[in-house]
């Protein structure tokens, strides 16, 4: 399908279209000749996991969040790793998460301009268990990629507040790693 | 009257509150890392660099950037008058913790929060 045949779809089957990066729709559309344009289905959002788990040697931190109700944002690359932690106790629980989303930049860091169906531009949330155990601390760690190519890319990190009952409530922690580059 | 007065007060409250809160800059904390005397590489140093939890309540730390390793960022969520000593406690830490590390230079001027520095966004801050 055709680059024009694609907006036509995505503009009717979405209904209503959101955009990346400012503006109203109309300015939005006007741009997706030059800017992105993304027309996968209604379920497919803007990042998804890859693996469960990674080698901290091939990754190099970027950033940590430890206030729930705050987000952090980073520019990374098309992959990222999360490390999820907790002091809850005396066993993890497996109530911690977040909610990740993805946007698209240009060479500079600057959004483009991109035409999706709403539901693409939702955060996808993650959880995990974590906290102390008898043999030590236990993190939930996930590596997520985003699901469309750009130059550069902006991560956004939302942790909500986490459940009391759960003690992950208690000084919960998210560290943000990108892919390691070697000097 | 002294109902009017009292809807008056009550109207402006939210707005007290909402200035009584910092902005992220008052609440951000940074360092120039010199690397020129480590011989380790900079990613094994940043992944070094952990802040333990219980510490990161202690101080009311929201979060940190590393970037590339230029530089690093500290920003609390409360009590952002003392966010020197507050960001002094986490250097501390390190410097117990971890080898080989840099050279940390104080950023006199104002930091701007953003992707170039750190960018937290809550409900602690007024921007």
């Amino acid at each position: 399908m055709g680059g024009a045949a694609q907006f036509a779809v995505t503009t009717v089957v979405g209904g209503t279209v959101s955009v990346i990066g400012g503006g109203k729709f109309a300015n939005g559309a006007a741009q997706a000749g030059f800017g992105y344009l993304f027309s996968q289905l209604a379920h497919e959002r803007n990042n998804r996991l890859v693996a469960r788990g990674f080698d901290r040697s091939q990754w190099q931190r970027v950033g940590l969040l430890t206030d729930a109700q705050s987000e952090a944002g980073f520019i990374g690359d098309q992959q990222m790793a999360l490390s999820m932690s907790s002091v809850a106790g005396p066993l993890p629980t497996n109530q911690f998460y977040v909610e990740v989303s993805v946007r698209p930049l240009d060479a500079s860091g600057n959004p483009i301009a991109s035409v999706a169906s709403p539901e693409w531009f939702k955060r996808v949330p993650y959880a995990g268990m974590s906290g102390i155990s008898p043999l030590g601390t236990v993190t939930a760690d996930f590596v997520i990629e985003a699901t469309f190519s750009a130059p550069r890319y902006e991560w956004l990190v939302w942790m909500p507040p986490q459940p009391a009952r759960h003690d992950n409530a208690a000084s919960p922690q998210v560290e943000l790693f990108k892919p390691r580059e070697r000097r | 009257m002294k109902a009017a007065i009292l809807l008056t007060f009550a109207a402006l409250l939210p707005a007290c509150t909402a200035l009584a809160k910092p902005t992220r800059a008052e609440c951000i904390v940074g360092y120039r890392l010199d690397w020129r005397s480590v011989k380790a590489e900079r990613a094994d140093v940043l992944n070094q660099m952990e802040i333990p939890n219980d510490l990161a309540r202690r101080v009311a730390l929201a979060g940190a950037s590393f970037g590339t390793g230029e530089a690093v960022f500290l920003q609390f969520s409360q009590g952002c008058d003392t966010k020197s000593a507050k960001a002094a406690e986490i250097l501390g830490y390190w410097k117990a913790k971890t080898r080989q590390l840099p050279e940390f230079v104080p950023i006199t001027d104002v930091i701007r929060p953003g992707l170039q520095t750190i960018e937290v966004q809550g409900p602690h801050w007024r921007d």
